[in-house]
């Protein structure tokens, strides 16, 4: 009963514990990238489509990366090259590829809403046998994908960086005073492309996972907000890749008891507002509680 | 992450050129649908002003905008981000359409007028937490404005299931019943779809206009939006300020949802916004967050909408075309050194130093020193 | 004793400003060289130079003998230079270790950082020089002093050996200043040349050997700190400038309008940035804050403007004390024009048209009611303001960034001064603005003075401050340290004040 529970949290965070450590990275890099919902949208669509072409779910998620990873350099272009504002373009990239996927889904699928089919080859989960009927930690190593664990993997890989290599120094450096990783020799430019790309590969794999993962569909819309609760995530982490993790697996948390009341009597829509409202409910005590700090200082 | 938003005047050139490019893109996507692109956006611009039906339906899909688009530039111009119109407007068509249906008993032009009200107040009241955030709390607006907006979707839809589902639903569409017949809002030119709601919003946008230049309330705002700490050094209050923009822009939110209801609709249905709140903010981004700019870049994107339905039908390219070749626009626009890469700067300087020639030949007033 | 540093003829021109005219320099080896003078001599200019973050339009830079280029500030590391900037290079959410080895870190495989071999290495020059730091703490915890240390560590960590430290006392509590200059004299023992930019007298005649003296970007001396006196080194920095003769004349001085009392202001970290602050401002008198930037004026004016409320002490304008909760509505309501320090953020909208600007001004204003505003009698109101003011622009629907400086400036000073005021604080109101221009702004202060304003005037020149004002008070540290008038005192006199220098001033009796 637990162990079900747990497999489900983990999955449902995953895409979006994905797209948070991407965007952990450009933030600390001291780049705001708000386009994380129509780059997850856009992968899981060629995520879906890649699969379905070549028949190997490998092709897909490779196509949805390099999708994701495209829409990351136009946005690098447009606002590093271009000197466009990132929070304008940002936002104006998820209407495109939001309807980028939409054009795509109706012009060669020729379906709408959604797009089911047998030739859509989803990524293969696995278990740890034995294990998986231990309770609790059963529930860790049952019905995995290598998704899934990329994304917790990533999570350890982001504090790795940050704690342990040049790297991250000079990322850390290049988003908190631009001028000082100058004088010391940091290109502040080339680190934050670098960010985007690694974004863009996250929210690629973060796409692939929603659509190649546990289903095997298209639906316009798919990513419901998950782009943006990943940015929250990353508003409550304060740079920690750590809480960053604790965040999103509280929303997936949250996701899943939704996803399970809905089960009995109560009104769905009620439940739906349930990951929304936290966001705002955490987001006005972490205010509060940094105000009270300042205060007593 | 940063989230300040300093307001850059656009550039003409800049604009011709994101329209001519992101033009450009879309005939590239055409292209790949294997249509040829000048027979397509022939198509398109026949669907938005080929005939009275186009350019009814032009005027159908701006109005929507209008009032959405204004909402984004009060708030804007304030300096503040509101994401959450689209809440703002769910909640505001849904308070509209329970006006609606029930207070039968009241004269047509009070009880138009009350669902007006009932829709604005409760935009105004979907403001009110993103704006606390930012003026009480010092955090980001943007964001919680954003998670408001589906959870006014879930709570519209939940009360309307539990509380306003007529009796002969068959689970197809969550809606409530039709409201009151004398609160539609009647038709322009019948039997097109273009409400008084447009003429409504147009008159809206000249008024805001003219607070926005001439009343010192407007002055606030748009000074406040420029430079906050200009603004507190000439005497304004600044965070009383933003919240009154926000809640304003709240306001024209829920009516926006009202005019949807009231003239379109007819009742409260689930749903029932394609994106009009992202799509206001677009507008008004295209026209520089001035309320006459608003006016053309809701027009713009209304005509697109319209021309891109019609395209559908005969190209079988479908609808969401438009909405990449839109975005593709807005980036350009935004990418200020676009056109300066692209020498189109030298270009229009050279146009308007020609153009600055002639009006000073024609008599213009030197001033000394 | 060998030079290190041998800068001839170094002379570095921005736009129509000359910062460095045919300035030479030399540092000896083991040697605390002192670089001192007001604000804009030039100092930090050379020094820039000197680490490569400008080239020199004319002139040669040799180091040990040899002439070198240096194009930039790698260049210059590479040639042992190291520089302590005024405003910190540090990383906050990282420790000391992590600063430190910014640059340059030791590595293993694979690009991560060998951290152990790093704390002991920092261990070992923390030792050396007696630089006491904690590696293991992080930036933005740690006092001013401590990163101060940090500074010069990332400095010496990176081969420094001929260190620059611009204005590093600038900050610091006198304790710290103390053990600083223990660490300084260390490092000179240690066979480090420590070039020490300052413009602080009593700091400098402690601690160098040597010391240059420039003003306006020329060198007026060199000179060895146990050879000299104060008085002679601040003779040699506070110069006359062209001669700006404004035709001051005597003016009855009525009630008091404003008055200031026990002022204090802590900043996050406890350090007092007001200490006791108290004076008065009568109707049609000029007070002047002389001192150097940095040393209180700007926590002041805020405090006394309304902007900040975080304040001790009571500021009463007219007869009403006012609460620090009555911000800057309340006070410009009761006639308190203020021209600001910074023009650009706090002074103007560079975006918003110059009519916009200017209206501005009269918004609080209670004889102008309504909801509307008219903007035809706004735009003559501002075309003749500028008329007047002499404003060069082409329309008044223009941007305000169109403008250049000085023009923005009178814009500014216009704008202040037309709507009557009670009281005006003026701050720094002929910066970056011409000769012509300053007189006449200067002559508009004067009738301001002579309608009967209280007018306080906080200039970091201290020319402008003694030929405008009636009574002079000196800023050090937060503290008001002396009063004078133009009459008792000289340029030199109130420069030791500017400098810290306290003295037994004997009142003339009248």
């Amino acid at each position: 009963m637990i162990n079900s529970f747990i497999i489900t949290v983990l999955r449902l965070s995953a895409p979006i514990l994905l797209c948070a450590i991407g965007s952990l990275f450009c933030d600390r890099a001291g780049v705001t990238n708000i386009s994380l919902e129509g780059m997850m949208l856009i992968s899981s669509f060629t995520a879906v489509l890649g699969s379905f072409i070549t028949g190997s779910w490998l092709a897909g998620l490779l196509a949805a990366i390099c999708a994701s990873v495209l829409a990351s350099l136009f946005f690098a272009l447009i606002t590093i090259r271009f000197g466009g504002a990132e929070l304008v373009v940002g936002f104006t990239m998820n209407v495109l590829l939001d309807g980028l996927s939409v054009f795509l889904l109706r012009s060669i699928f020729k379906v709408s809403g959604s797009f089911v089919s047998e030739k859509i080859v989803k990524i293969p989960s696995f278990s740890v046998p034995l294990i998986k009927n231990i309770p609790v930690l059963g529930g860790l190593v049952t019905e995995l994908n290598i998704l899934v664990c990329a994304a917790y993997g990533s999570v350890f890989l982001a504090y790795f960086i940050f704690r342990k290599t040049h790297l991250g120094l000079q990322i850390i450096a290049s988003g908190e005073n631009p001028q000082a990783a100058a004088t010391v020799g940091i290109n502040v430019y080339k680190i934050r492309l670098l960010m985007l790309v690694i974004t863009g590969g996250l929210c690629g794999m973060a796409g692939a996972q929603l659509s190649l993962g546990y289903l095997s569909m298209f639906t316009e819309g798919m990513t419901a907000g998950r782009g943006f609760i990943a940015l929250v995530a990353v508003m409550f982490a304060r740079g920690s890749a750590f809480r960053v993790l604790l965040v999103t697996m509280l929303f997936g948390a949250a996701e899943m008891l939704s996803n399970y009341l809905q089960l009995y009597q109560f009104s769905s829509y009620l439940i739906l507002m349930i990951p929304y409202i936290c966001v705002i409910a955490l987001t006005i005590i972490q205010l509060i509680f940094e105000r009270k700090k300042k205060i007593i200082k | 992450m940063n989230f300040d938003f300093r307001q850059q005047p656009i550039k003409i050139s800049s604009a011709v050129l994101a329209v001519f490019l992101g033009l450009l893109i879309g005939a590239g996507f055409i292209l790949c649908t294997g249509n040829n692109p000048i027979t397509v956006y022939g198509f398109m611009f026949e669907g938005a002003f080929g005939s009275t039906a186009s350019v009814a339906s032009t005027l159908r899909w701006t109005t929507p905008l209008l009032y959405a688009g204004l909402a984004a530039a009060i708030a804007f111009r304030g300096g503040m981000f509101n994401f959450g119109i689209e809440g703002q407007l769910y909640v505001g068509a849904f308070s509209a359409a329970i006006a609606g249906v029930y207070f039968k008993g009241m004269p047509g032009v009070i009880h138009i007028l009350l669902c007006f009200a009932a829709a604005m107040a409760a935009g105004c009241l979907w403001g009110v937490v993103p704006a606390l955030i930012r003026v009480k709390l010092g955090g980001n607006e943007a964001i919680p404005a954003m998670m408001m907006n589906y959870v006014a979707m879930y709570l519209c839809d939940y009360l309307t299931q539990t509380f306003f589902l007529p009796e002969d639903t068959f689970g197809q569409t969550m809606a409530t019943e039709l409201i009151a017949d004398h609160t539609k809002l009647p038709k322009i030119i019948p039997p097109y779809t273009v409400t008084y709601g447009f003429v409504i919003a147009v008159i809206l946008v000249i008024l805001a206009h003219f607070g926005l230049k001439y009343t010192k309330a407007g002055f606030q705002i748009s000074m406040t939006g420029m430079n906050s700490e200009f603004s507190r050094y000439g005497g304004i209050d600044v965070n009383k300020i933003r919240f009154r923009a926000m809640l304003l822009s709240g306001m024209t939110a829920g009516l926006c949802g009202a005019v949807e209801v009231m003239g379109i609709t007819w009742r409260y249905e689930s749903g029932f916004s394609p994106d009009f709140g992202i799509e206001g903010i677009l507008s008004s981004l295209l026209g520089g967050n001035e309320p006459f700019g608003l006016l053309l870049g809701a027009l713009f994107m209304g005509a697109m909408k319209a021309g891109s339905l019609v395209v559908e039908r005969s190209a079988e390219v479908p609808r969401a075309l438009a909405e990449v070749i839109k975005a593709f626009i807005i980036c350009f626009v935004s990418a200020r050194y676009l056109s300066a890469c692209m020498g189109l700067d030298r270009i229009a300087d050279k146009v308007r130093s020609v153009i600055c020639r002639q009006t000073k030949e024609g008599g213009g007033r030197a001033h000394d020193q | 004793m060998a030079a290190r540093v041998e800068m001839t003829g170094i002379t570095k021109r921005f736009g129509s400003t000359v910062a460095n005219d045919r300035v030479d320099f030399i540092c000896k080896d083991h040697c605390i060289h002192g670089l001192i003078g007001e604000n804009g001599a030039g100092k930090t200019t050379l020094m820039k130079i000197l680490y490569g973050m400008y080239a020199p339009d004319e002139g040669t830079i040799k180091i040990d003998g040899e002439e070198v280029s240096l194009t930039s500030p790698k260049a210059a590391i590479k040639r042992g230079i190291g520089m302590v900037h005024q405003h910190f290079t540090l990383v906050p959410s990282l420790s000391v270790v992590q600063n430190i080895i910014l640059g340059n870190p030791p590595k293993k495989t694979g690009g991560v950082i060998d951290m152990d071999r790093a704390e002991d290495e920092i261990r070992q020059m923390s030792a050396l020089y007696n630089l006491k730091v904690e590696p293991a703490d992080i930036v933005e915890e740690l006092p001013v002093g401590i990163c101060q240390r940090v500074e010069i560590l990332k400095a010496l960590y990176l081969g420094a050996d001929i260190l620059i430290l611009d204005e590093p006392t600038a900050i610091l509590t006198p304790q710290e200043i103390k053990q600083l200059f223990i660490t300084l004299q260390e490092l000179k023992e240690k066979g480090k040349s420590i070039i020490l930019i300052t413009h602080k007298l009593a700091e400098l005649k402690s601690v160098t050997d040597d010391i240059t003296i420039l003003r306006n970007g020329v060198v007026t001396g060199h000179l060895n700190t146990c050879e000299t006196t104060e008085e002679e080194i601040a003779r040699m920095m506070v110069g006359k400038k062209m001669s700006l003769t404004v035709d001051k004349q005597e003016n009855k001085a009525g009630e008091v309008r404003l008055e200031i009392n026990c002022i204090t202001r802590h900043d996050r970290f406890g350090v007092k940035t007001l200490d006791q602050v108290s004076f008065t401002v009568r109707s049609g008198e000029i007070v002047g804050i002389a001192g150097v930037q940095g040393n209180g004026q700007t926590d002041l004016i805020d405090v006394i403007t309304g902007f900040e409320e975080e304040y001790e002490g009571e500021v009463v304008i007219g007869e009403r004390r006012f609460a620090p909760s009555e911000g800057v509505a309340v006070r410009r309501g009761e006639g308190l024009m203020h021209i600001p320090e910074d023009r650009q953020t706090r002074g103007a909208a560079l975006e918003a048209s110059l009519l916009e600007n200017y209206t501005m001004g009269s918004l609080i204003n209670k004889e102008e009611a309504g909801a509307l505003i008219n903007w035809r009698k706004q735009k003559k109101k501002t075309e003749e303001a500028y008329k007047v003011y002499g404003v060069k622009y082409g329309k008044v629907e223009d941007p305000a960034f169109s403008l250049s400086g000085g023009n923005l400036q009178k814009t500014i000073v216009a704008r202040e001064m037309l709507s009557d005021p009670k009281i005006l604080i003026a701050a720094q109101p002929s910066r970056g603005v011409d000769i012509g221009a300053t007189v006449f702004i200067h002559e508009k202060l004067l009738e301001q003075r002579k309608k009967g304003a209280a007018i306080l005037l906080i200039s970091y020149e201290l020319s402008e401050i003694m030929s405008l004002s009636d009574r002079i008070l000196v800023m050090y540290n937060g503290k008001i340290i002396g009063e004078t008038t133009t009459k008792e005192s000289t340029e030199e006199d109130i420069g030791l004040l500017m400098a810290g220098v306290q003295k037994e001033v004997t009142h003339s009796e009248f």
